[in-house]
């Protein structure tokens, strides 16, 4: 069915009445051995490709040694997160199942070839990662996605779908708010005992999910931070643009890795020393590595979203402005209802870029002996009984990572249908 | 040419005119080291319909966009309405809410939908209800001749039915004068006639209107008064008979012989 679909879009001279062996065989012909030179770069070519796939395979499916992903999906998934406090994760990813159901519904294409896809994608990693609690888990997660995606099921095209569609906007913006902020923060502003949460010192945290907290508040925090860079340096008042292009250029001009040392180095030490003013200890605390992390990897990231940002806003033509004051609107609600909203859906396919890379950037935080995901998979063949097992680490990570960024890829790809970008 | 004289020639309509509601004296601009306007004095009386001429960079766009500041004026006074436009936002805010503009390249909101673009600034500057913001835009487009057209995307439509979503638009604001800056260069030929048929329907109603344009048959037919100007100043002005039957100056007189 799709294969012969592929033909005739690709044959298009050939009379759909032809039986399909006769398509094959012409598209083979036209496609793949018009000349002596294609023939042979043909040859050539599926030589190469089939000696790579049955390697392939025959390393996924016979060599490898998948026990140590088996063994250590704990490590994995959350590094040294203590297992008496996984419910936490748990609720969160509940909560995160139950928008996402919600979001596909009222947003998601109504295709359903590539959600297939991404699911076939997934079942290797449940196959591997499952059983006792986490199975459970899992599935009621799955559970909750499912019941969030069919609750929503008439909304999508009735009156309500605009409502419905604020309030969940609303519900992600105070979930994010209310879940990832104080986790990232907890180290450094809670006391560290008692009450009804014990204290998970960030060191423990590890694995995906501190590749997924790193970029899920950087990509959070970085964005409207960028956005404000980018508002700053179109300003008329000479003071504030002139601190946002010194920031974005001098941002810029500083490799991650640097700005992730002297985030953490500098900073903490300057905290550190107790100092008080009128008696207020303004210093002295013990400032969460996490924390510094992710102040590294926001600063960084928002130069390069500010500037991506400005090349959208100057893309909305003058007379876009004009048109708005001219009805009284104000500055602050031109910029909001008429420019912003215009500039960021011309640059979402870069914006969506710098969200990825941000993403894949978290595994630079080794470098302050963070365990993020790559990190474990470079500390796991390292045990005894796993020791050489490179590959499948690395193997098994990859998988994870190409979800994710897949994910983020396919979103926007979705994004810009819904907004119609270059229709409207 | 005095501004008395225009005031007592005799209207080709029957309605009255009003009130000064536009107040120039003098007023000069200039881009960097050239002088777009080079002191402009007139006034504009309620009900009344100025039509704009001249040759290209004689300054007649840029005069008409200093009466809702979206080009300042450097020297002279402008007042709308008893109201002074200089650098008080609250002044330029107020006054912007009362002139409508229509451009010529129709500057619709391309991310919002026709009833969107209309009910933008009744729901963000007027601070209307949703639902009385959508009665007032069905009107509106009712006014216009496209109601069918309200969920649409400006893209979707022919730059005759953009152009009325535009009149419309400012319309919906209630302005008391409404500015055209060459609102039909930018059309095709066979989409003209709608949208001028638009702004006649307008004239008609009472409306106070600038209008900046290359239409001579809407200049003829509709105007109160036509305003020649070249090289930033008002070279000559008058009833439309006056103007084309019997003009005095040589500029317009050459003017009028290369584009009739």
């Amino acid at each position: 069915m799709e294969v012969s679909q592929i033909m005739t879009a690709a044959s298009r001279p050939i009379a759909p009445s032809l039986p399909p062996h006769v398509v094959a065989y012409r598209w083979t012909r036209a496609n793949l051995f018009s000349s002596p030179g294609n023939a042979v770069l043909t040859f050539v070519t599926v030589v190469i490709l089939g000696f790579a796939a049955y390697q392939g395979s025959s390393f996924v499916f016979a060599t490898a040694e998948w026990e140590i992903v088996e063994t250590n999906r704990g490590l994995f998934f959350t590094g040294r997160f203590p297992r008496d406090e996984f419910w936490r994760i748990w609720i969160a990813l509940h909560g995160i199942a139950a928008l996402s159901g919600l979001s596909w519904r009222l947003w998601g294409s109504l295709n359903l070839r590539l959600p297939l896809i991404f699911a076939a994608a997934c079942v290797p990693l449940y196959i591997l990662m499952l059983e006792g609690w986490p199975l459970l888990w899992t599935s009621t997660c799955i559970a909750t996605f499912g019941a969030a995606y069919f609750a929503a099921w008439p909304i999508r095209f009735s009156r309500f779908s605009e409502t419905a569609r604020n309030v969940t906007v609303g519900l992600w913006i105070l979930g994010f708010a209310a879940a990832m902020l104080p986790t990232a923060l907890y180290p450094s502003f809670l006391p560290g005992q008692g009450g009804l949460f014990s204290h998970v010192p960030d060191r423990q945290w590890g694995g995906l999910f501190l590749t997924m907290v790193l970029a899920g508040v950087g990509i959070g925090v970085a964005f409207p931070l960028g956005i404000l860079l980018a508002v700053g340096r179109a300003s008329t008042f000479p003071v504030i643009r002139i601190f946002c292009v010194a920031y974005i250029e001098l941002i810029r001009a500083v490799t991650l890795v640097t700005i992730l040392f002297m985030s953490f180095f500098i900073l903490r030490l300057a905290v550190r020393h107790e100092t008080s003013v009128l008696g207020i200890p303004i210093t002295g605390y013990e400032v969460s590595v996490v924390f510094m992390a992710m102040l590294g990897l926001i600063l960084f990231s928002a130069a390069y979203i500010a500037e991506i940002v400005r090349g959208g806003l100057q893309a909305v033509p003058r007379g876009q402005v004009e048109a708005g004051q001219a009805l009284g609107l104000g500055g602050v609600q031109v910029l909001a209802l008429i420019v912003l909203p215009q500039a960021l859906r011309a640059v979402i396919p870069a914006l969506v870029s710098q969200f990825i890379s941000l993403f894949k950037d978290t595994s630079l935080v080794f470098i302050l002996a963070l365990t993020d995901l790559l990190a474990i998979a470079r500390i796991a063949p390292a045990q005894p009984g796993f020791i050489g097992d490179h590959a499948e680490a690395l193997i098994f990570v990859a998988l994870i990572y190409w979800v994710v960024a897949f994910s983020m890829s396919r979103a926007s790809q979705q994004l810009e249908r819904n907004l119609g970008v270059g229709e409207r | 040419m005095t501004d008395d004289t225009v005031i007592e020639a005799p209207s080709t309509k029957d309605h009255k005119l009003g009130n000064e509601i536009i107040v120039c004296r003098d007023v000069k601009k200039w881009f960097g080291d050239f002088q777009a306007l080079c002191g402009i004095s007139t006034t504009v009386r309620e009900r009344e319909v100025v039509v704009i001429i001249g040759p290209s960079g004689s300054g007649k766009s840029t005069f008409l966009r200093t009466l809702n500041r979206l080009e300042p004026h450097d020297e002279g006074t402008i007042i709308i309405d008893g109201v002074e436009l200089n650098n008080d936002l609250r002044n330029v805010e107020k006054i912007r809410s009362e002139v409508g503009i229509v451009f010529q390249q129709f500057n619709l909101f391309p991310h919002l939908t026709i009833e969107r673009n209309i009910s933008l600034a009744l729901t963000h500057v007027r601070h209307l209800k949703k639902s009385a913001a959508k009665e007032l835009v069905v009107s509106l487009l009712e006014r216009v001749g496209i109601p069918e057209q309200i969920d649409k995307y400006p893209a979707q439509l022919s730059g005759g039915q953009q152009q009325r979503v535009a009149i419309a638009r400012a319309l919906a604001m209630q302005p008391k004068i409404m500015l055209f800056d060459e609102p039909t260069s930018a059309l095709d030929p066979e989409m003209i006639k709608e949208v001028l048929d638009v702004m006649h329907e307008l004239a008609e109603s009472g409306m106070t209107m600038v209008v900046v344009t290359h239409e001579m048959g809407f200049a003829k037919g509709v105007a109160d008064r036509i305003m020649f100007m070249d090289e930033g100043l008002i070279v000559e002005q008058g009833t439309p008979a006056e103007f084309f039957e019997a003009p005095k100056e040589d500029r317009t007189k050459l003017f009028l012989s290369q584009i009739l």
